[in-house]
């Protein structure tokens, strides 16, 4: 795949070759720094907030500890916006992320706990939970073929009934140390090392969707279902596949949950799923516009959290996070989708 | 006014009855002999009448008198359970209000109720150096433990207030997370409350209740107090008979009302609703409007919210709320900080900190205001009783 066929050119043919000229080389350059406000738009906002707070509040918004803080504390959504990436790719909902996460960390934290299975065990148990998941999941979406926003919200509802059950309504606490440390406890340059592995996430997805062909596939898929059908992808077993891994990543939020709470809590999982959907979608606006892309995700859920921490330290009322937080959402979306479309009208009346 | 007035002309009947037939001493031993015991019952509605006044005013635990302006310079960083609960914030309003008047640092962290945000706030906590956390009305802290033990190595003191004490709950009803590693703890008025809960339904059915609870036992002290409110009929009304529902939080607007409605239509013979938090029973209302029960069906419920003190007012099935005084409760929750603070000597473990409850009805509730506000009903004289206990000239939310 050439470089070309990488970056969006809605209306341009890939691979075509102009006669060069002056006007085509000033043309090229503005070209760049619309490409570079498109895509880094959102970086440039978050240093804007940063800038804008720090000055605020220098005393503890501009310190070490308050970024420590912040990057430490967002790998549970991190990891479920990455996994969402896969569905939304191939053009399908998993409404249930936020549950199986909540699954996988209620049953490590029930086995560890309450009937001392070692801990390597247990997370390899939530793990697989949350695979099985996305296998259901897959089995009556693309088995059966039933739409994936209802079953999916349907899955999720009845995960919520089985944490119920297994918990008693009751908070589990008292998870091994070593998980706890392995996510928070210990640090890498002062800052918890649960961050990394949302960092090694975003490098694993991107690679994937960049540079093989299985992440290729998983585009067309989302692209034209029919289309990719017709070139020869095996389409069910991509949408498949992705559902699939998207349960297994979840289980795997699950396990950074479980260290970050050093236990199980079992009404909160719910809460993650629509600032997951919101990291994804406003992610999408970022790095890879038009696309859902991990490190437009990374930008967006470090973005809102700096946002949101900026907010507290100055004191202001709670609503003034939810404003923020979908109005942040919805300017990114609208603004970017406004963008695209003037830039293929622009590609139309260049070409 | 008429009930209590009754309840006292109960009583005075019910001791000359016992005087002329020459009966010994009551002792509210309670013999669960079938129909109702009257001295209980003249007990019982003693105790209605007692808790249907202003609350008298008793010093916290361990009640000595110390310089509370000692604890100027002091930063103290408060996470509330959640800033949209109007009742939280009127705590979290008046610990702010003492903090700033004694010139001690008050940080109040704005968050929305999830433990990921607690878990957020108490990293800043910690990052930022703080002097104490109070966890507010009650992040759970069976969440927060590797937070709780990170705050406390790094020399922090950790208090959560409000919450339920293992020390005098029934056994098996707190989970050891809950207070584990922590400081100290301020329990919540639940005990008395949970009790008061069920002896006005019991005086005021005369012995005879259909009882439905609704409980949420994901909130730390919930299980223990509808236990004890339970615990309650069993003890003391032998006739009547209960049901307990489990709804969580999460649930509460979607699900109470329908449940209400079907355990309602099972069993039309249920005369009480007792929800242990009033906005439960704020959701439970229009189930029994729905079921066509209105004026049949008593709510008796918990926590002193403006917005069901409002419903008392407006003649709702809502008919008594047990109220805490926020007020109050942020004056004790403030002295147990102050005593950690200060390095004097504090309960670690419970200790009764005497915050001021009281049973408003129809008859009293206007004294809570025109609308209910947090600040009335529960009379001035904790604020006068506070200033001498921490040797004030005058109260510091005046």
């Amino acid at each position: 795949m050439t470089a070309q066929a990488r970056t969006e050119q809605p209306g341009g043919t890939p691979g075509t070759r102009q006669a060069p000229s002056p006007s085509r080389g000033r043309g090229r350059a503005a070209g760049v720094v619309r490409q570079i406000l498109d895509r880094g738009a959102l970086v440039l906002v978050w240093l804007v907030v940063i800038a804008v707070f720090g000055a605020l509040r220098p005393d503890t918004f501009l310190t070490a500890a308050n970024f420590q803080t912040i990057f430490g504390s967002q790998t549970t959504i991190m990891l479920l916006a990455l996994a969402l990436l896969l569905p939304l790719t191939a053009g399908d909902y998993d409404l249930s992320v936020a549950s199986t996460m909540s699954l996988s960390s209620m049953l490590i934290a029930w086995l560890n706990v309450n009937h001392s299975v070692p801990i390597g065990l247990a997370i390899l148990a939530g793990v697989a939970a949350g695979l099985l998941v996305g296998i259901i999941n897959g089995a009556l979406v693309v088995g059966i073929g039933l739409d994936s926003f209802i079953i999916t919200l349907g899955m999720g509802t009845f995960l919520q009934g089985v944490i119920l059950w297994i918990s008693d309504s009751q908070t589990i606490s008292g998870v091994s140390n070593t998980l706890i440390d392995a996510v928070i406890g210990k640090t890498l340059f002062s800052i918890p090392l649960g961050f990394y592995y949302g960092l090694l996430g975003c490098v694993i997805l991107w690679y994937v969707f960049e540079y093989t062909a299985l992440g290729r596939r998983l585009l067309f898929v989302g692209r034209g279902r029919e289309v990719a059908r017709l070139s020869g992808i095996r389409v069910d077993a991509m949408r498949w596949g992705a559902l699939a891994a998207t349960g297994a990543i979840a289980g795997i939020a699950g396990a950074v949950y479980a260290g970050t709470l050093g236990g199980a809590n079992p009404t909160a999982g719910g809460t993650f799923l629509l600032p997951a959907f919101a990291a994804a979608f406003l992610g999408a606006t970022a790095i890879m516009p038009g696309r859902f892309n991990p490190w437009g995700a990374f930008v967006a859920v470090y973005f809102l959290v700096t946002g949101i921490t900026g907010l507290q330290l100055l004191g202001a009322p709670s609503f003034v996070q939810q404003l923020f937080y979908g109005g942040a959402l919805i300017v990114a979306v609208t603004t970017s989708e406004v963008l695209r479309r003037r830039r293929s009208q622009v590609g139309a009346k260049t070409t | 006014m008429v009930r209590s007035l009754s309840s006292l002309l109960a009583v005075l009947f019910m001791s000359l009855f016992i005087g002329a037939c020459g009966g010994s001493d009551d002792n509210g031993s309670g013999s669960a002999s079938g129909g109702s015991d009257d001295p209980q019952m003249a007990e019982i509605a003693a105790e209605i009448e007692k808790y249907s006044q202003v609350p008298e005013y008793q010093d916290p635990e361990p009640g000595t008198s110390f310089d509370a302006k000692q604890a100027k310079g002091k930063t103290i960083f408060s996470i509330p359970i959640s800033s949209d609960i109007p009742f939280i914030n009127a705590i979290e309003d008046a610990q702010q209000k003492i903090a700033k008047s004694l010139g001690i640092k008050y940080i109040s962290f704005k968050n929305q109720g999830t433990p990921d945000e607690w878990v957020r706030g108490m990293n800043q906590a910690i990052a930022q150096k703080v002097d104490l956390i109070i966890l507010s009305a009650l992040p759970n802290p069976a969440d927060l433990q590797p937070q709780i033990k990170k705050a406390r190595a790094a020399g922090i003191p950790v208090i959560s207030t409000n919450g339920p004490d293992p020390e005098k709950y029934p056994p098996n009803t707190v989970p050891a997370a809950g207070t584990a590693n922590l400081t100290s703890y301020v329990p919540g008025p639940f005990v008395k409350a949970a009790a008061l809960q069920a002896d006005w339904v019991i005086n005021d059915s005369g012995g005879k209740a259909n009882v439905l609870i609704l409980t949420a036992n994901d909130v730390l002290s919930a299980k223990g107090h509808s236990t004890m409110v339970e615990q309650e009929f069993k003890r003391r009304c032998p006739e009547c008979k209960t049901k307990m529902i489990d709804t969580p939080v999460t649930d509460w607007a979607t699900k109470i009302q329908t449940k209400v409605q079907t355990e309602l239509s099972k069993d039309p013979s249920i005369n009480y609703i007792v929800p242990i938090y009033s906005a439960m029973g704020v959701y439970a209302q229009p189930a029994i409007t729905a079921s066509g029960r209105r004026g049949q069906v008593k709510i008796v419920t918990y926590d002193g919210d403006t917005g069901a003190l409002k419903h008392v007012q407006d003649g709702s099935d809502i008919k008594v709320v047990v109220g805490e005084s926020a007020e109050w409760a942020a004056y004790a929750f403030m002295d147990r900080a102050m005593r950690i603070l200060l390095d004097l000597p504090y309960p670690e473990k419970g200790g009764d900190p005497h915050i001021g409850i009281r049973i408003f009805t129809p008859d009293n509730v206007d004294e809570a205001g025109k609308p209910p506000v947090f600040e009335k009903g529960y009379g001035d004289a904790f604020k006068d009783g506070y200033a001498k206990l921490w040797q004030l000239d005058s109260p510091p939310t005046e």
